[in-house]
């Protein structure tokens, strides 16, 4: 890893290359160029998934494959959000390092790790620094990653007893991207939802953290859900993706579905 | 695709005329923008874009025309650039009035991609150039106040 | 005697392309290759001002670059028009433009280097000048008064008009008419994608003078026709064209494309061998694309609820040349079809052929077939809707009895045979109709959207005969050769023109054969696909190929059979009449007698010795024949789909799915299973996604696969098949075609499916594709 960290540094116009299911298409497509590739394919400790115990965070390396997230005991909004990511042969090849580092409006991890309140661990060749996932993501296929900082950690809480989350999505038929997503991670207390926190993404320029609905909803029955989530236009701002697959309109229509299902089925699993 | 929008500007409408009116000004606060040098052609100027947006990225020789002009008041530009990666066409309509703390800045523009970024690129020109727009406006808006501080320094 | 035909056996060939040991022309190589890589516009309209290939001529590797005015004066020609319709107008088309570029992707530059990635590179470095011009989109749009010209000697942008039927009929049925129901329908444009892209490889001869071209089409023969008639002008005798492997077609492999010209050209040109292969998106703009017809359709019934006449109206986009079939696809294959299972008196259908700054439009798997069947059974479903009645019982009251065959329609077709009641008994035995109408009563009552669809489909397949496709406007015959070849130690080749490109043909001609010679299916290999080994033939299409190719190959290995019977009547002393081939032992015998007789080698051999043959009998043992069918065959269908929607958010999903085909007799029901299981998903992908969509200045926005999506299988509920036989009386199989009758169907039954469960808000027609967001859409502004 070291190493990888003085090349990006020393090589010119260099980039890291993880899983390839991002940055060769664009390749292969003659849309990117980079004058060098560092393979950190075969950094064996970018890889895995460390399980913490109690209130430790779960540790997951960025090398991870999507196929291998799908598959864990992480989150259980997280391993719902891999399992639906393309197909079988990108969640094999793809790694959530590469995914998060590309950043794109509508891919579904960002939105997830937003929800869940990860932790993403960046290092240089000098010295390393933790980034909120909220923080992490700054705009369209914007990161708050520096030019020659790796992802070298991602670190997602713990779902102790009585806290579920999950995601659910309007995915493109092409390609499987979320038209929109959505993420709700709850704590509930004798019925009254102590915690939560949402996002969504796919109709937002980056994952959105959607502080209505969570003000809404805390202190409050799961009865609150559907008013709630009707609170998520306040949340996602004026700027509106869209394109040929759906208009502005019709994700600002759906999305409020989209919260409420992930809460409905955050809560479910929260309650048992 | 049209993209319309404003923006207040806290500084008198002669100002930020002048401003734009300025290639070099303009070129500054454009993302990806190295110069924007006049041509032979009169209100005609050329520029070498870099453009980078998550995944695409490309170069383009552009050329870009100032027609319209209603000095103080409205201008027109027109924008066309090509590249390995396709090319790219706009028109933006300009727009100022004056008001009460400064000045209003509307904005109306047209967009259109060809090539490998349509064919591929489709649900991002729409942000995308939104994005754009947004900087060059925070840029344009860094680099006023910069300079009429600057002056106001020196006088 | 039928050991094989009619019998499941898994595909001889499915082991090879498992294995990846398919030889497809991309994999093939040969010594001191060049590839070449072609500059595309990337505008929808433009003139070629000027090309400057100086920087990319500098680059190391780089071999050649030719401009269209290179080809031109290098002496090829323009691509031509196979099939051509009453005063229809054809545009002028180069392989390579010289002058304008009238689609994004029209070739306008070659460049030919040592590698495909220098190749590559250079055409990032040739500049072309171009110089925009308007642009002209829409099947109908583009015929308006103010609509750009495309082609300057083609006015209005309509290519050809054509209409068929019978107009005073259809008048006369609309004014004495009970009900009339109407409807304005979009089939929208689709992008064919097989999975292997197009790819073409020539090597050129310069001692002999002969050329060999590998490339991926569904019928090498007519491509080696117009290579040397028409478009690169080498003597058809110094021409092979091979299509080796070839991993899918759908209809986008059957046409002449200019990279079929352009490689042979540049290989003559520098002497080299050379290899083009498309990448996914050179497919995406450069592959004859499919559909885009804009129709109003009117339906007259008396009141009964009798269909008694139809009035169609389409404009059909070709796009900005014609391809080579392009005329046929929305004429002879598509208003031939408006009668559909139906007793219909007055039949009207007009077609108007246009012009746009889009990719070309030819046959894609169903061709005019599916368009007639949308329109038509979208517009009797209304008129079930209209008249009240449970749309199965409205179309049984319209049928053609069983009894009424062969039955001439007033579209210039006649059917040839059919149960039209019974496909529909088996349909609503195997679907279980009666209780899926429960079903959706308990669920309407819930609140939820939940719609059965009913199709009943017609399909002319295995084009012919020859004389009247000739005039309606063929170029070519459409009959097909089969040779079958017994070698001496009685192993047997049987060479076909058809060409198999996933359709099973080495498997179920081998039946053919196996069961005319009474010999293993492991004995005879089937070879297809290759000029210089097989007689002029014409390809795979139009589900053509078992009804017209095993045809042929069921003549010759009967002559063949013929000729073996008087051999070993000769041999063992005996009379052809008392000769006959036993199944048990596989043998040749003498009816009554004890001995074994003569296998099938012993007999083979003595053809080849010719040391004790029958007086009139020739030495060897091969036939080959023509066979010229004389008439289509009809293979019909009756289909169901249920469907259920999100209320909430416009999702569409396919719960379940029931198919009723009559294809005559089958002969490999496993293959036929999978073709009509393979037809319905792609007849269903039409429906729930796929779409070509272009932009107002002709740019296709969609352009990849992670915009234009394709069905896929986890979206599917188990396709349930049933089938009745009905042979046809026109082959001597009497099978009609399996190939297109799952995509015919498909589409129009999902749609079917959906207005239906959309019914109860007031909904009578959704335009395909049937995206979230628009019946989202739908749902707002019914509620």
């Amino acid at each position: 890893m070291a190493e990888a960290l003085s090349l990006i540094a020393s090589e010119d116009d260099a980039r890291f290359l993880a899983g390839g299911h991002s940055l060769v298409p664009a390749m292969k497509l003659r849309l990117d160029a980079p004058g060098t590739l560092i393979d950190i394919g075969r950094i064996e400790g970018l890889r895995g998934i460390a399980y913490g115990s109690g209130d430790e965070n779960d540790c997951i390396g960025p090398l991870t494959t999507h196929a291998t997230i799908a598959s864990s005991n992480l989150a259980s909004a997280l391993v719902e959000a891999a399992g639906g990511i393309g197909d079988p042969q990108v969640r094999n090849r793809g790694t959530i390092g590469g995914n998060i580092a590309h950043a794109d409006p509508a891919s579904d991890l960002p939105t997830v790790l937003t929800a869940l309140g990860a932790t993403i661990r960046v290092e240089n060749s000098s010295s390393a620094r933790n980034i909120e996932a909220e923080s992490f993501f700054t705009g369209l296929f914007e990161t708050s990653l520096g030019e020659n900082e790796l992802v070298t950690v991602i670190a997602v809480p713990r779902e102790g007893a009585g806290t579920g989350s999950a995601y659910a999505k309007l995915f493109n038929p092409a390609s499987r991207y979320a038209v929109v997503g959505a993420c709700a991670s709850v704590t509930l207390n004798n019925g009254v939802v102590s915690r939560a926190r949402v996002a969504v993404g796919g109709l937002t320029p980056m994952a959105t953290r959607c502080g209505s609905v969570e003000a809404a909803l805390e202190g409050r029955s799961t009865d609150a859900i559907n008013g709630a989530s009707a609170q998520v236009a306040s949340d996602v701002g004026d700027d509106i993706l869209e394109d040929i697959h759906a208009s502005a309109e019709y994700r600002l229509g759906v999305i409020p579905v989209y919260v409420e299902r992930a809460l409905q089925a955050a809560c479910a699993r929260a309650a048992g | 695709m049209e993209i319309t929008g404003d923006v207040h500007l806290e500084y008198p409408q002669e100002d930020v005329w002048h401003a734009l009116m300025d290639p070099e000004f303009v070129a500054k606060v454009i993302p990806g923008c190295d110069s924007l040098t006049p041509k032979d052609e009169p209100e005609t100027f050329a520029s070498d874009l870099k453009i980078k947006i998550g995944p695409i990225q490309g170069k383009f020789k552009a050329d870009v025309v100032r027609h319209g002009v209603e000095p103080m008041e409205r201008f027109v530009l027109d924008v066309s650039a090509k590249g390995p990666t396709g090319f790219m066409g706009g028109t933006g309509r300009i727009e100022l009035e004056p008001d009460s703390e400064g000045t209003v800045l509307r904005y109306a523009c047209t967009v259109n991609v060809g090539g490998r970024i349509a064919r591929v690129g489709q649900r991002l020109v729409s942000t995308a150039t939104k994005t754009v727009i947004n900087r060059s406006l925070d840029g344009f808006r860094d680099e006023l106040d910069a300079a009429l501080r600057a002056r106001v320094g020196t006088e | 005697m039928a050991k094989f035909v009619g019998k499941s056996f898994k595909r001889v060939e499915d082991p090879r392309f498992l294995q990846g040991k398919g030889k497809y022309v991309s994999n093939l190589q040969r010594p001191g290759m060049a590839y070449v890589a072609i500059v595309r516009s990337p505008h929808a309209h433009a003139e070629i001002k000027g090309i400057d290939a100086s920087a990319a001529l500098e680059l190391d590797g780089v071999v050649a670059v030719y401009t269209g005015q290179d080809l031109i004066d290098g002496g090829v020609g323009q691509l031509p028009c196979g099939w051509v319709v009453p005063e229809c107008k054809i545009p002028e088309r180069w392989p390579v433009e010289p002058a304008r570029a009238r689609h994004v992707g029209d070739a306008v530059a070659v460049v030919v280097a040592d590698s495909p990635y220098v190749a590559e590179d250079a055409l990032e470095l040739i500049e072309v000048d171009y110089e925009p011009l308007p642009v002209s989109v829409g099947a109908r749009a583009t015929t308006e008064y103010r609509a750009q010209q495309i082609h300057a000697e083609i006015p209005n942008n309509t290519a050809y008009a054509w209409a068929l039927g019978d107009e005073d009929g259809m008048r006369r049925a609309f004014r004495e008419a009970a009900h009339v129901v109407e409807l304005d329908l979009v089939n929208q444009r689709l992008i064919p994608n097989a999975m292997e892209p197009r790819a073409c490889m020539a090597e050129w001869d310069n001692t002999t003078e002969e050329m060999t071209v590998w490339t991926t089409s569904q019928n090498p023969h007519p491509i080696r026709l117009l290579l040397s008639g028409f478009t690169l002008g080498i003597p058809e005798n110094k021409l092979r064209v091979i299509s080796p492997d070839v991993g899918g077609g759908f209809g986008s492999k059957i046409f002449h494309y200019p990279e079929e010209i352009i490689v042979p050209w540049v290989a003559r040109a520098i002497n080299r061998p050379a290899k083009w292969v498309a990448t996914r998106s050179e497919s995406f703009m450069t592959d004859s694309q499919g559909r885009d017809h804009v129709t109003n359709v009117r339906m007259a019934m008396d009141a009964t609820g009798t269909i008694t006449g139809l009035h169609v109206q389409t404009w059909a986009d070709q796009g900005a040349y014609l391809s080579t079939f392009a005329p046929l696809i929305p004429t002879a294959l598509s208003i031939t079809l408006f009668s559909g299972l139906y007793k219909i008196p007055g039949i009207w259908g007009e077609m108007k052929g246009t012009l746009t700054n889009t990719v070309p439009v030819d046959a894609y798997r169903g061709a005019g077939r599916p368009e007639a069947s949308y329109l038509l059974e979208r517009i009797v479903e209304k008129g079930a809707q209209k008249m009240g009645m449970d749309p199965i019982a409205f179309r049984r009251h319209n049928l053609i009895p069983a009894d009424e065959f062969p039955y001439q329609t007033p579209v210039a077709f006649q059917y040839d045979s059919g149960n039209y009641q019974g496909l529909f008994d088996k349909l609503e035995e195997i679907s279980g109709y009666g209780d899926l109408r429960e079903e959706q009563k308990s669920k309407r009552a819930e609140g939820k959207l939940w719609g059965v669809g009913v199709a009943g489909c017609i399909e002319a397949s295995g084009p012919a005969p020859s004389a009247v496709a000739g005039s309606l406007g063929s170029a070519v015959g459409l009959w097909e050769s089969g040779t079958v070849r017994v070698h001496p130690t009685g192993k047997v080749t049987a060479l076909t023109g058809s060409h198999a490109h996933g359709q099973g043909h080495e498997t179920t001609f081998a039946q053919i054969v196996a069961d005319e010679l009474n010999i293993p299916l492991e004995d005879i290999e089937v070879v297809h696909g290759d000029t210089g080994r097989i007689p002029f033939g014409m390809g795979t299409y139009g589900s053509r190929s078992a009804a017209v190719g095993g045809s042929a190959l069921v003549r010759s290995a009967t002559r063949v059979r013929e000729k073996m019977t008087k051999i070993a009547a000769h041999q063992m002393e005996s009379r052809p009449e008392d000769v006959y081939f036993d199944d048990e032992t596989g043998n040749i015998r003498v009816r009554g007698a004890t001995d074994d007789g003569m296998s099938f080698f012993e007999v083979a051999l003595a053809a080849y010795t010719a040391h004790d043959l029958p007086p009139d009998i020739e030495p060897g043992l091969e036939e080959t024949a023509f066979f010229d069918p004389s008439n289509f065959t009809f293979p019909n269908s009756a289909h169901i789909a249920v469907v259920s929607i999100d209320r909430e958010t416009g999702e569409v999903t396919l719960e379940k799915y029931f198919g009723v085909d009559d294809v005559g007799k089958v002969i490999n029901p496993l293959i036929v299973d999978g073709q009509l299981v393979g037809g319905v998903a792609q007849g269903v992908g039409q429906a729930l996604w796929e779409h070509g969509i272009y932009g107002e200045d002709g740019q296709l926005l969609t352009g990849s696969m992670m915009d234009y999506a394709m069905p896929r299988a986890d979206r599917f509920p188990h396709i349930e098949t049933g089938r009745i036989e009905t042979p046809s009386p026109t082959n001597p199989l009497g099978v009609k075609g399996a190939g297109e009758m799952g995509t015919i169907a498909g589409t129009v039954t999902v749609a079917n499916a959906v207005v239906d469960a959309l019914a109860p808000l007031g909904v009578d027609h959704v335009e395909m594709p049937f995206t979230a967001e628009r019946i989202w859409q739908t749902i707002q502004a019914h509620s």
